[in-house]
């Protein structure tokens, strides 16, 4: 039971190992402790913050333009700005990273989906790096991308993340959460959660495809490479071409997406699996964009984008994004086209069939649509 | 606190989706790590917080934070995200963090 990381762990800890990990955490802890005496009312700066942040970011921008702040190991967004739009490298990783792929990304959209940044008017694209100290995570908080340093503050062979702008396809990621706020802006609970977890993870993969310059067929589909360190028996956080593969390692166990309906995962945790059963669109993405060949982003992307641009809905189910794709395809490249064909054998292999009727003298037409 | 007392901890959600989770027995720690879970505790005010249930925001990935502790009489579940983790509890759930790590190590 105490290995199973899907299931509440009841198990002692040996005092004497204990008292090790307090000792030697002991300086860290108190510096955080230091640190937190601040933080009351940080925090309350902090909401305001992302209100000064929103209501700047709603300024029309013609070009692309980016902020790059550091927390500094605590937790105050936006924090100290460190580069700017035009500003030269740093040659500080985080911020660097941070900062060039927050461009990659948005020139994905900009020149491939004709879209001007995360609200297509021109939106200031904020991100923060070190944010607190040991954080395992990189999230999109309404208004702007925030990233930890993952492992860094513990000695390497205790490390399970790099810091988390190791990965563009990440930064990709989380902007595209921006991007979806914007758009259909999908519940974040249950199917439509996995939606929106989903399209995150099909932009990033995108970004991180176009940036190498590689076909759907050459392409790794693996989100998040390099976020595991040495010590992770694992090549990524998710597999779009095979869920549930990338990683399987005992100290944080196995990848546990499905990649097939019939492997849905019921459960209350995480909004109701949102980072589990978005492995069955991202199967359904990858499929579709091998089937119809070349780069992702051309063909398979831009369906995928104006369907969430132009079609879904806030409560749209995987039912929904299977019917709407494929209708996207059939405006965008023709009925019964090798693209729309792709995108029904995507849905179907992933047990989420297109449900079709003929209907006398008016073409094809999606059931209760 | 000087009644013995259980705390359970669970962190969901983030990026990666990684669940981590640990069920720490006061008793079963020696002094110092009594000590140093008291003061935590202590610190955290955790019992004078109301026990809000998480509602739908524009943060995405952020991770999910719940706490089974004893308080007076009652065992209660408190249950936060990082935007509304509060500053005290920082501390207690960064050491919960590394507890369930290490225990996961073994
Ligand atoms: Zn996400």
């Amino acid at each position: 039971m105490c290995n199973n990381m899907y299931h509440s762990i009841f198990c002692a800890i040996p005092p004497y190992m204990l008292e090790k990990i307090i000792e030697a955490g002991t300086q860290k802890q108190k510096e955080k402790a230091k640190k937190t005496i601040a933080l009351a009312g940080q925090m309350r700066g902090q909401r305001q913050s992302i209100a000064d942040i929103t209501l700047k970011s709603k300024a029309v921008g013609g070009d692309k333009n980016r902020r790059v702040y550091s927390a500094q190991n605590l937790n105050v967004l936006p924090g100290i700005l460190m580069r700017s739009e035009g500003d030269p490298a740093t040659g500080d990783k985080h911020v660097d990273e941070a900062y060039d792929g927050a461009g990659a990304t948005y020139d994905l959209y900009h020149q491939v989906f004709e879209r001007n940044s995360i609200n297509n008017a021109g939106m200031e694209i904020i991100s923060t790096v070190r944010y607190l100290s040991g954080y395992d995570n990189a999230f999109w908080n309404g208004a702007q991308m925030v990233y930890g340093e993952g492992d860094e503050d513990l000695p390497e062979a205790d490390r399970i993340f790099n810091r988390f702008t190791v990965a563009l396809d990440i930064i990709g990621h989380e902007l595209a959460h921006g991007v979806t706020q914007y758009e259909a802006n999908l519940v974040y609970q249950n199917q439509s959660g996995a939606l929106n977890e989903s399209f995150s993870d099909v932009f990033g993969s995108l970004v991180k495809q176009r940036v190498k310059n590689q076909t759907a067929a050459d392409a790794d589909w693996i989100i998040g490479e390099g976020l595991f360190t040495d010590n992770v028996i694992g090549v990524g956080i998710r597999s779009m071409k095979n869920p549930g593969t990338a990683y399987n390692d005992p100290l944080i166990g196995k990848d546990p997406q499905p990649g097939h309906m019939n492997d849905f995962v019921v459960t209350t945790s995480d909004h109701g699996g949102v980072h589990i059963n978005s492995g069955i669109p991202n199967k359904a993405f990858y499929l579709a964009a091998t089937e119809i060949g070349g780069y992702a982003w051309e063909k398979a992307g831009k369906i995928w984008y104006v369907t969430l641009r132009d079609k879904l809905k806030a409560d749209s189910n995987f039912e929904d994004a299977a019917n709407l794709t494929y209708e996207v395809a059939g405006d965008l490249y023709g009925n019964k086209s090798a693209e729309q064909n792709a995108v029904k054998n995507a849905w179907e292999k992933v047990g989420m069939p297109i449900k079709l009727e003929e209907r006398e003298g008016c073409g094809t037409r999606l059931f209760g649509r | 606190m000087d009644k013995p007392y259980n705390i359970f901890f669970e962190r969901t959600g983030g990026f990666a989706g990684l669940p981590l989770s640990v069920n720490v027995s006061s008793d079963s720690l020696v002094k110092t790590d009594r000590n140093r879970l008291d003061a935590l505790m202590e610190k955290s005010n955790i019992c004078n917080y109301e026990s809000k249930p998480i509602t739908a925001d524009n943060f995405r990935d952020q991770f999910g934070y719940q706490l089974r502790v004893r308080c007076d009489t009652e065992e209660r579940v408190f249950s936060f995200t990082d935007n509304t983790l509060p500053p005290d509890v920082v501390p207690l759930v960064n050491y919960l963090v590394q507890l369930a790590r290490w225990q996961k190590n073994q």
